[in-house]
């Protein structure tokens, strides 16, 4: 079955000063099946761009500031096999249409009541789970998330956990 | 030039027919053919980046990378600023 990578999973693997990175590399390679969205390159270029300074000094390499961020997303990819899943559709709301993962953000908040990234991933997931993905867990070392995580199985029945 | 087979739709393959039919086209070959090369013009720009950012990745792939836990604790400062 299919898992969705939150960035925090991805930027401890290659980060091998990172507590996590040894059980998140293992995970990655371990796991067959691995998805990432478009929100999961933004962190990842968000991120980057506001280390590049620190960053660079730990490459043995000059690589340009407009590049690192596409570099460590490229590298994260490949190096794990992660796939961009994109399949989105707009929907109908109140507000006009709006994408479709968004209608379901909107469904989870209250319940849930998490920060807008965290709601936005989860909220992915769910609408890939329910679009024939295979879907069915979403893997973090994300304490906000991992603290709703029987809360979200209840609700979308995908399984939170911390690799 | 090299021949490459490719599935199609039945919609596409008949639209494709009546380029040729109507002599737009010589032939399918060609017809196909000028339409990769003005879908390739497109993301011309996108494959050029690919090719030199994935430079960039072999150089790297086998290096070990340490900064230090920054990545995530960064992230974690992102989030929480939403």
């Amino acid at each position: 079955m299919v898992v969705y990578v939150d960035t925090s999973v991805i930027m401890a693997a290659i980060d091998r000063g990172d507590s996590k990175s040894q059980a998140a590399d293992r995970f990655l390679l371990r796991e067959r099946e691995k998805v990432i969205s478009p929100l999961v390159l933004v962190e990842i270029f968000s991120v980057v761009s506001r280390n590049y300074d620190r960053l660079i000094y730990g490459l043995d390499m000059e690589i340009g500031e407009s590049d690192l961020p596409a570099v460590i997303a490229r590298l994260s990819m490949r190096k794990y096999g992660l796939n961009l899943a994109c399949p989105f559709e707009k929907e109908l709301t109140i507000f006009g249409e709006v994408p479709a993962e968004i209608k379901l953000a909107f469904m989870l908040s209250h319940q849930l009541k998490l920060r807008t990234p965290d709601l936005l991933h989860l909220s992915i997931a769910w609408y890939l789970k329910l679009n024939g993905y295979g879907l069915d867990r979403f893997a973090t070392f994300d304490s906000e998330i991992l603290k709703k995580a029987e809360k979200v199985e209840r609700l979308t029945g995908i399984q939170v956990f911390e690799p | 030039m090299k021949v490459v087979p490719v599935r199609l739709d039945e919609r596409k393959l008949k639209d494709i027919d009546l380029l040729v039919k109507t002599g737009v086209f010589r032939n399918r070959s060609e017809a196909l053919r000028r339409m990769i090369e003005s879908g390739m013009k497109e993301i011309e720009s996108e494959i050029e980046h690919l090719r030199k950012i994935d430079e960039i990745v072999d150089r790297i792939m086998n290096t070990e990378l340490n900064f230090g836990g920054i990545l995530r604790e960064s992230l974690e400062g992102v989030r929480d600023r939403w």
